[in-house]
């Protein structure tokens, strides 16, 4: 399971540089176009349909990262007040109930992406980009994000079986120490 | 089904993912589905989530987003506050509650260029509560002053949370930045004279007390001012170190008396600034002001659209990140890496609520309730004021519970038409509907800029920053009142734009 958690945790991290480098590609071929449009009143061919499926791409690949980090919003308003044992078991419903519709997510969008490399589906506008290399990022991004919330779930549930402290403010500390690195 | 059970079992979904501590955005996903399930069916709840990411993601307006998280990211780390903060401090030195003040004038500020609460908290957290503290400040004070100042990112633009309600609701993006430039200022301005009133009105000794009080004047305040304090304060902003328990002898006395001190007669002092420091302040309003430029000026001259400025703000961002890099905090490397991975992470988690959010709009307007809901309260004939302020209760309680992005998500789809319909202006019920969220920010038990300032200052007890920002609500409240008293606040400068 470490080991499973561990190149999943790698595997994250690094789509999530990639996410960042679409971004910064993004930016430079939006700023393109507006040079370009300001200089020659014509817009780069493909800058507006390329765009969105960067965006796609950058926001997939950088799900899995966010929910590792606990970027994605969550409130702890019940999950504080209530004693250990009901917050466990509260997480540990929650917890399978998420990793399964996400993992629903994955698959249906996974299902989706074959539908668009099978029949070419391309993006609307003057010019046709196929679409399938950003949706197949999707089904990628759900599943991770699928398994960051199944390795908290396995954490709560190991944690409720042996009696353990909260694994969440064992891993707050550890997220906390890492940036405390960053800035070191 | 009856469509009135289907929502109640959707929200149940929604409210206990919640109280599970799972994502918002997974949240809301799985009430969407919940509702789909029962009023549609599998097959097309299924058909719904194979495209929901490529619909709700895959449009050219959306990346403005991902573009303002990345200029603020790079703006924050470039470290421009500091000067900033530097500079208005010495500007507000005469008044009392100078150094609040100029937390509020850095904070406007940085908004301008940022979008983002959290960031402004962060930062001005670090910056500006240390040196309230070293002259006399009280914590809880200090630190409420800071959390009060951070709502001010979501508001002034480019505020990404009024980007997200133009593409929740289609009203103009450039339109609803424009309309927030007003209730922005009037709000740095509100939360100025609470500052003042709190520091002057009979309650500087609880706010700005003796504790900066280091020479024993008991008269001594920030208000009042004092020769012996503020010569105290002088030679420890010299030596770069607190006042505390500093002693002021007679060998001191002399070399204050060389030291070139300006002191008002109603602030702090301050020993003025060197030329290269003064340079490095005009620098830093120069990078902030080339910003607010380029991106509103860039929209309202013309040059390009509201989401083509996004990603010149951002390209801008880079170039001042790259001029400053020299005297960042982490480095030109690690400071870009940093703010790099925190746009990818915030990105995803913005636009997970965006999948989220639409994947539970499509089910409240497949089961027709915001059409039922909105003739349900028109049929009541109860008077139009009525409705909206109970529209911004509801508002005011969610933002108590989650947070902005998600009560818009949330509420938007339902309470937009209706607002609408009543035949109020969308460009009006966003900036009402943003100043809800500002206040959320604040109020227990989900303040996140109380839980943020908190976690940056130690010593501040959320408990007591909680108790301390409720006069900064008193005035965010005014505020409020006075936007729906005078609509035009809000719509004045659109309405001149559109007429150019």
């Amino acid at each position: 399971m470490t080991r499973v958690r561990t190149i999943v945790r790698g595997l994250s991290g690094a789509l999530a540089a990639v996410a960042a480098v679409a971004l910064i590609i993004l930016m430079l071929i939006t700023v393109a176009d507006v040079v370009r449009r300001a200089l020659t009143d014509k817009s780069i061919e493909g800058a507006i349909e390329v765009a969105p499926l960067l965006l796609l791409g950058a926001v997939a690949l950088g799900l899995g990262y966010a929910e590792q980090t606990l970027t994605h919003v969550r409130t702890s308003l019940v999950t504080s007040r209530v004693g250990l044992k009901t917050r466990l078991i509260l997480r540990s419903i929650g917890g399978t109930l998420v990793t399964a519709l996400l993992l629903w997510f994955s698959w249906e969008s996974f299902q989706r992406a074959i539908t668009a490399i099978e029949e070419n589906d391309v993006t609307p506008g003057f010019v046709a980009i196929h679409t399938w290399p950003a949706r197949v990022l999707v089904p990628i991004g759900f599943l991770l994000f699928a398994l960051h919330v199944f390795f908290r779930l396995y954490d709560d549930v190991q944690a409720l079986r042996k009696g353990e402290p909260d694994p969440r403010e064992l891993e707050a500390a550890q997220l906390n120490d890492d940036a405390v690195e960053v800035h070191a | 089904m009856d469509t009135t059970v289907m929502v109640l079992i959707a929200l149940g979904v929604f409210l206990f993912l919640l109280a599970a501590e799972m994502p918002v955005a997974v949240g809301l996903a799985g009430a969407g589905v919940t509702g789909l399930l029962l009023n549609n069916g599998f097959e097309q709840t299924a058909a719904t989530l194979s495209s929901a990411a490529y619909q709700a993601t895959s449009t050219y307006t959306l990346i403005v987003i991902p573009m303002f998280i990345l200029m603020g990211v790079l703006v924050a780390n470039a470290g421009v506050l500091g000067n900033i903060f530097d500079l208005a401090a010495r500007a507000t030195r005469k008044l009392p509650g100078g150094l609040g003040i100029a937390t509020v004038l850095s904070a406007a500020g940085f908004s301008a260029v940022t979008g983002s609460s959290a960031a402004a908290v962060a930062t001005l957290g670090r910056l500006c509560v240390g040196e309230m503290r070293r002259h006399g400040y009280s914590i809880k004070f200090a630190a409420s002053i800071v959390a009060a100042s951070g709502t001010l990112g979501v508001l002034i633009p480019p505020s990404v949370v009024l980007v997200i309600y133009g593409v929740l609701t289609n009203e103009s993006v450039a339109q609803l930045l424009l309309a927030a430039i007003i209730p922005g200022i009037i709000t740095a301005i509100a939360y100025m004279i609470t500052i003042v009133l709190m520091a002057s009105l009979g309650n500087s000794k609880k706010h700005i007390d003796s504790e900066g009080d280091h020479d024993g004047h008991p008269d001594d305040d920030p208000s009042g001012g004092g020769g012996a304090r503020q010569r105290d304060v002088a030679v420890a902003m010299q030596a770069n170190e607190p006042a505390v328990d500093r002693p002021v002898d007679r060998e001191m006395e002399r070399e204050l008396d060389q030291l070139d001190v300006a002191a008002g007669p109603g602030g702090i002092a301050m020993a003025k600034p060197s030329r290269a420091q003064r340079l490095q302040e005009l620098e830093s309003i120069f990078y902030i002001g080339i910003i607010f430029i380029v991106v509103l000026g860039g929209i309202y001259g013309g040059v390009f659209t509201e989401t083509e400025a996004g990603a010149v703000g951002a390209l801008v961002a880079v170039f001042v990140l790259l001029l400053r890099s020299g005297r960042t905090e982490l480095g030109l490397k690690k400071s870009l890496s940093s703010a790099l991975r925190e746009t990818s992470a915030n990105t995803s988690m913005l636009f997970a609520l965006l999948i989220g959010g639409s994947i539970f709009t499509l089910f409240l307007v497949t089961a027709r309730v915001p059409q039922d809901l909105t003739d349900w309260i028109i049929g009541l004939d109860v008077n139009k004021y009525v409705v909206i302020a109970i529209i911004l209760l509801v508002l005011l309680v969610l933002g108590a519970l989650l947070d902005g992005m998600s009560i818009l998500l949330l509420t938007m789809p339902l309470t937009y038409p209706l607002v609408t319909d009543l035949g109020f202006s969308g460009l009006w019920y966003g900036i009402l509907a943003v100043k809800m969220v500002e206040i959320g920010l604040l109020t227990p038990p989900f303040g996140i800029n109380v839980f943020l300032i908190s976690g940056v200052v130690k010593e501040a007890k959320i408990e007591d920053v909680f108790r301390g920002v409720v006069p900064f609500i008193i005035a965010e409240l005014c505020v409020v009142l006075l936007i729906i008293l005078v609509p035009e606040l809000v719509t004045w400068l659109p309405d001149l734009a559109s007429t150019k």
